[in-house]
C-alpha cells in the first residue's frame, strides 16, 4: 500500500471506523483518538496491513484493542474513569436517538455489544464476526440474539419476545 | 415497532469526526517505525552490565561506593572491537579505525572495491547536500565544535556515492548543525537552483529526536526533466547523540526507493554510533568487572511481530506502569535503572519491565508495596457500595509463591462473569524478585477462558525462565532456575 492508496483508504474509512468504535466503547472522543492512533500504527506496520485481507478490519481491531488497553491502564492507575466507557458524552451535539442508542449499547455486556456493532453496523456476516472476535459462530449468533433482545428492552420497546427467533446470516 | 438496529447503521453519519491530515498520519507512522527500528537495533546489540558483587547498575544514582557502571555491548553483532570493548563514550571523541562508515557502499561497476578514498579532516565540508554545487564549501553552526570527521567515497563513482560521519563535542553542537541543515533543506525546496548546481527537485522527511532518540532527515532528489541524463539522489542524515551520519547515493533508476530501505541499510552504523555517542543503554563499559545480562532475555516468549527480525518496542528508564492500584509514585524507592519491552496492538497487549534497585532491600520493599497495592485495590474498586451498577472495575486475586525467587502472582480479573464484563479477558501480572532486581510481566488476554488458562501457564513459564537468568543481580547464592 503506497502513500496515495493509504491516504484514500484513510480518508474513506476514518469516520466510519470512529462511529463503529464509538458504538463499541461508548465514548466518541476516545474512539476518535484510538482510531487515529490505529491509523498511525497501520502506516507504521504497513507490511502487515498489506498482508491483511481486510485492512479496515485490521484498523478496527487495533483501535478496539487500544481502547481496551487504555481503559485498563486508566482503571489500574485509579484515575477517574474519564476515558473509554465513562458515562459521559462529548460536547458535540448528537441526536437524542443517537445518545439513547449509545447509552443502551453501553449497558450491554461487552461481548454482545461488540457482536451487535460488527454485525449490524459494520455489516459483517456472522462468520466474519466470529473470526474477528475469536469465538465460534454459534456463540456469535447467541450474542446477537441476546444483545438485540436486551437492546430493544433498554430502549423501551418491550422485551421483544418476538425477536427470540431472529436468525443471523 | 422501531428497530434500534436501523438507527445503529446511522451512527457513523452523525459524527463530526476531525481526522488529522493523511500526511500527518503517515509522518507519525514513519516516526513510530523509525523509533521501533532504532530501539530494535540497540536491543539486539546491547547487554546490561552489572557488577556481580556490587550494588551498581547502569546509569542513575548509585548507592554503593562503586563507580558508575554502564551497560556493555554484547559481542555480536559488534561494529568494532575497539568500539565495544574499550570505549568510554563520555570522552569518546575519535572515530574508531574500523567504525563501519562505509559498510554498505557497493563497488560500482568498473571500479575496484578497494578504491575507497577517505578523508579524516575534522573541518571538512558537508558533501552533496540539496542545492549545493560541486566543490561548494558547506558548513553549519556547530561544525566548529567537531572532534572528529570522516568521509569515505569511491573514486570514479559517477553517481556520487559517499558516506560522512561527524562527531561533535556534545549533543547540543550536533543538534545545531542538523537544525541548520534542515533550514537549508527548507530553503532549497522553494529556491532557484544556485549557480553551478544541477537543477533538481527535492523532497524530504524530517523526524526530530533528542538526546536518547535519533533524528532523521531523509531526502530524495531527481533531475528536472530537461532532456539531460536522468539522475536521482538518496540522502539520509541521521543524528545519533553527538554524531551525525550522512549517506548520499546517486543512481540512474527512475523509481523512487522506499525510505524504509534507506534506513535499514544504515542499521550497522546507527547501532555502532549509538553505543559510542548516544546517551542511554550503550554507555560506558567496564568489561573486566562486569557480568552481562542480555536485556533481550526479558522479551523471552513474547510474540514477535517482525517475524525473524525482533521488532519489539524498547524503552529505557520509563517509570513502571501502574500495577493493580499502585502507581509508580507509590514505590518506596525508585530503581536506579530499568528496561521495558512492549508488544502493543495490533499484535498483543503485553509488556515486561526489569527494574534494578540499589540494594536487595529496596527491591524487597518495592515488591511488598506492589503486593499491598493489589490488596488495597480490591477494597477500593471492588466494593458494591461505590456503585453496584458500575461494572467498570477490576478485581485482583493474589497468589503467593514460596521459594526462591519469590514470585508474586497477580491476576487482574475484569469481572469473571461474562454478562457484566465491560472489556474482555483479564490482565495477568507476574512480579518476580531476584536479588536487587524486579521483573514485572504483564499480559492482557482477551481470548476464551481456556485461552486465558493457557496464557497464564505460558506467562508463568516465561517468567520462571527469565528469573533463571537474573542471578547476576543477586549477591551471594542464588537459587533461581
Amino acid at each position: 500500500m503506497d502513500a496515495e492508496e493509504f491516504d484514500s483508504f484513510y480518508t474513506a474509512s476514518f469516520s466510519r471506523l470512529v462511529g463503529q468504535i464509538h458504538a463499541m466503547i461508548g465514548d466518541r472522543d476516545e474512539a476518535q483518538e484510538c482510531v487515529q492512533e490505529a491509523f498511525v500504527r497501520a502506516w507504521s506496520h504497513r507490511r502487515q496491513l498489506e498482508k491483511a485481507h481486510a485492512p479496515e478490519a485490521w484498523v478496527r481491531t487495533t483501535a478496539y484493542r487500544l481502547a481496551v488497553s487504555r481503559w485498563r491502564r486508566t482503571v489500574r492507575a485509579r484515575r477517574d474513569p474519564d476515558r473509554a466507557l465513562q458515562r459521559r458524552e462529548s460536547a458535540a451535539e448528537l441526536s437524542p436517538d443517537h445518545v439513547a442508542l449509545v447509552h443502551a449499547l453501553r449497558e450491554l455486556p461487552e461481548a454482545q455489544r461488540r457482536a451487535i456493532v460488527l454485525h449490524h453496523m459494520c455489516d459483517l456476516p456472522v462468520v466474519e464476526v466470529a473470526a474477528e472476535t475469536g469465538v465460534p459462530v454459534g456463540t456469535v449468533k447467541a450474542r446477537l440474539s441476546r444483545g438485540r433482545t436486551a437492546l430493544m428492552s433498554l430502549l423501551g420497546d418491550g422485551p421483544a419476545d418476538d425477536l427470540e427467533g431472529v436468525s443471523h446470516a | 415497532m422501531r428497530d434500534p438496529l436501523d438507527e445503529l447503521k446511522n451512527l457513523s453519519g452523525n459524527l463530526d469526526a476531525r481526522p488529522l491530515p493523511p500526511a500527518e498520519v503517515r509522518r507519525r507512522g514513519n516516526r513510530m517505525r523509525r523509533r521501533r527500528t532504532a530501539f530494535q537495533a540497540v536491543g539486539a546489540a546491547a547487554a546490561v552490565a552489572v557488577i556481580a558483587s556490587g550494588g551498581a547498575f547502569v546509569t542513575g544514582n548509585l548507592t554503593s561506593a562503586e563507580p558508575p557502571v554502564g551497560p556493555a555491548m554484547s559481542t555480536s553483532p559488534s561494529p568494532s572491537p575497539s568500539a565495544s570493548a574499550s570505549a568510554a563514550p563520555a570522552v569518546q571523541s575519535e572515530i574508531p579505525e574500523d567504525f563501519p562508515v562505509a559498510q554498505d557502499i557497493d563497488a560500482p561497476e568498473g571500479v575496484d572495491s578497494t578504491d575507497l578514498l577517505r578523508d579524516d579532516a575534522t573541518d571538512q565540508s558537508w558533501y552533496g547536500l540539496p542545492c549545493s554545487a560541486p566543490g561548494q564549501e558547506v558548513t553549519f553552526p556547530g561544525d566548529d565544535r567537531r572532534t572528529a570527521a570522516r568521509r569515505v567515497w569511491v573514486e570514479g563513482d559517477f553517481w556520487g556515492k559517499s558516506r560522512q560521519l561527524f562527531v561533535y563535542e556534545d549533543h547540543v553542537a550536533a543538534d545545531r548543525a542538523l537544525t541548520a541543515l534542515k533550514k537549508a533543506a527548507d530553503a532549497c525546496l522553494g529556491a532557484d537552483t544556485p549557480p553551478g548546481a544541477q537543477p533538481m527537485d527535492w523532497n524530504y522527511e524530517w523526524s526530530p529526536g533528542n538526546e536518547t532518540t535519533p533524528s532523521w532527515l531523509i531526502a530524495q532528489g531527481s533531475t528536472i526533466a530537461d532532456g539531460s541524463h536522468p539522475f536521482f539522489v538518496d540522502l539520509t542524515v541521521t543524528q545519533v547523540g553527538r554524531s551525525v551520519f550522512v549517506s548520499r547515493s546517486g543512481r540512474s533508476q527512475k523509481e523512487r526507493l522506499p525510505w524504509q530501505r534507506l534506513e535499514d541499510s544504515h542499521e550497522a552504523v546507527l547501532r555502532a554510533a549509538w553505543c559510542l555517542w548516544m546517551e542511554g543503554p550503550c554507555g560506558s563499559v567496564t568489561p573486566e568487572e562486569s557480568a552481562s545480562f542480555d536485556k533481550e532475555t526479558i522479551a523471552r516468549g513474547l510474540p514477535n511481530p517482525g517475524g525473524d527480525v525482533p521488532e519489539w518496542t524498547w524503552t529505557e528508564d520509563d517509570p513502571l506502569s501502574a500495577v493493580a492500584c499502585g502507581g509508580p509514585e507509590n514505590l518506596p524507592s525508585q530503581p536506579t535503572a530499568s528496561f521495558r519491552v512492549e508488544v502493543s496492538p495490533p499484535d498483543e497487549n503485553a509488556w515486561r519491565h526489569l527494574l534494578v534497585f540499589g540494594t536487595e532491600q529496596a527491591a524487597s520493599d518495592a515488591l511488598r508495596q506492589l503486593r499491598s497495592s493489589a490488596v488495597v485495590c480490591n477494597e477500593i474498586l471492588g466494593t458494591s457500595a461505590d456503585d453496584p451498577t458500575d461494572p467498570s472495575e477490576m478485581r485482583w486475586s493474589l497468589e503467593e509463591y514460596d521459594g526462591s525467587p519469590a514470585v508474586l502472582g497477580i491476576d487482574g480479573l475484569v469481572y469473571a462473569d461474562d454478562t457484566d464484563t465491560r472489556v474482555p479477558g483479564r490482565t495477568l501480572t507476574r512480579v518476580v524478585q531476584v536479588g536487587r532486581a524486579l521483573l514485572v510481566a504483564q499480559l492482557s488476554d482477551s481470548s476464551s477462558a481456556a485461552g486465558e488458562d493457557a496464557a497464564a501457564a505460558k506467562l508463568n513459564a516465561d517468567v520462571a525462565s527469565i528469573a533463571g537468568e537474573m542471578c547476576v543481580f543477586a549477591d551471594g547464592s542464588c537459587e533461581a532456575g
